[in-house]
């Protein structure tokens, strides 16, 4: 089992092989793990049915200032993507709203 | 051919700012004459400036199609807000709508158009040859941020209406949820 880990090069495992590797995206789905945490996050802090709309601006600011700053573009797709969430969660909770039912 | 390519992309994707930018300043001289913001047109802003997050990341990062993804990204959610409100408006025509008109269309439907065309002009943008530059490679003449004052200037332009809008925002909805039909700004005991 201990081999089967093993990559090419005697000594290095897999995840040592995987690490000098950066393959394209790598950020992007950096960001969004960061984003899943974001969303959890501000879904906390917001009392439920009442998304906070000054929140999601607020996450865009952040965002446009880190990917500004150049090289922080993992934590900027971070916030790009727990704002858009949040935004779907303010669309989806508008249109359930005027059905009658709480979200 | 790949270097021209990629200059033409770099300043399709000045313009698309530029453009993205106009009718948001615009949104913010109606709301300076008074007309408040609803929820669902603060939420059509979020859209756009989530399309805007994509093209300054293009600019300052370098073209990637994964950034043209995420404003697409953003496009598509501003696209179902605005249809969702032109839906509404549909189902209540004697209400005539929320807030006035801008050359015979309500801001919710300009909106829409705004958000269907920026996907129209991105899929032109993605069909350009050589317009989309790699990981680890340097970005063509002319098609670098510090190389290209307009793309810098936008940039900046489009952070500074960013946090007009949050402020803005914020005054009038405050830490709670957005009345549907704000009458005054929350910061002011509206």
């Amino acid at each position: 089992m201990a081999e089967a880990l093993r990559g090419p090069e005697s000594g290095a495992s897999v995840s040592d092989s995987a690490r000098r590797v950066s393959p394209a995206g790598s950020e992007e789905s950096g960001g969004l793990a960061w984003g899943g945490f974001g969303i959890f996050r501000a879904a906390t802090i917001q009392r439920p049915g009442e998304p906070v709309l000054a929140l999601i601006f607020g996450l865009q600011v952040l965002s446009l200032v880190l990917v500004l700053m150049g090289d922080k573009k993992t934590a900027a797709v971070g916030c790009f993507w727990s704002s858009l969430v949040l935004t779907l969660f303010w669309l989806a909770h508008h249109a359930t709203d005027s059905l009658g039912i709480s979200l | 051919m790949t270097l021209g390519g990629q200059r033409w992309a770099y300043n399709l994707n000045v313009l698309a700012l530029v453009c993205m930018l106009a009718p948001l300043v615009g949104a913010l001289a109606v709301q300076a004459t008074g007309d408040l913001p609803c929820p669902l047109c603060l939420l059509e802003r979020a859209g756009m400036f989530a399309v805007i997050i994509g093209l300054v990341m293009n600019l300052r990062l370098g073209l990637r199609p994964a950034h043209y993804g995420l404003s697409m990204a953003g496009a598509l959610s501003g696209m179902a807000i605005a249809s969702r409100q032109v839906l509404l408006h549909i189902n209540d025509p004697p209400g005539g709508g929320y807030g006035g008109a801008v050359l015979g269309l309500h801001l919710y439907t300009w909106a829409l158009v705004v958000f269907v065309c920026f996907l129209a002009g991105t899929a032109v943008l993605l069909m350009i040859p050589g317009g989309l530059g790699r990981a680890g490679e340097a970005p063509a003449e002319g098609a670098s941020w510090y190389a290209h004052r307009p793309a810098r200037v936008a940039s900046y332009a489009a952070l500074a209406v960013c946090v007009v809008n949050a402020l803005l925002a914020f005054a009038e909805c405050g830490p709670g949820q957005c009345p549907d039909d704000p009458a005054g700004y929350w910061i002011f005991g509206g």
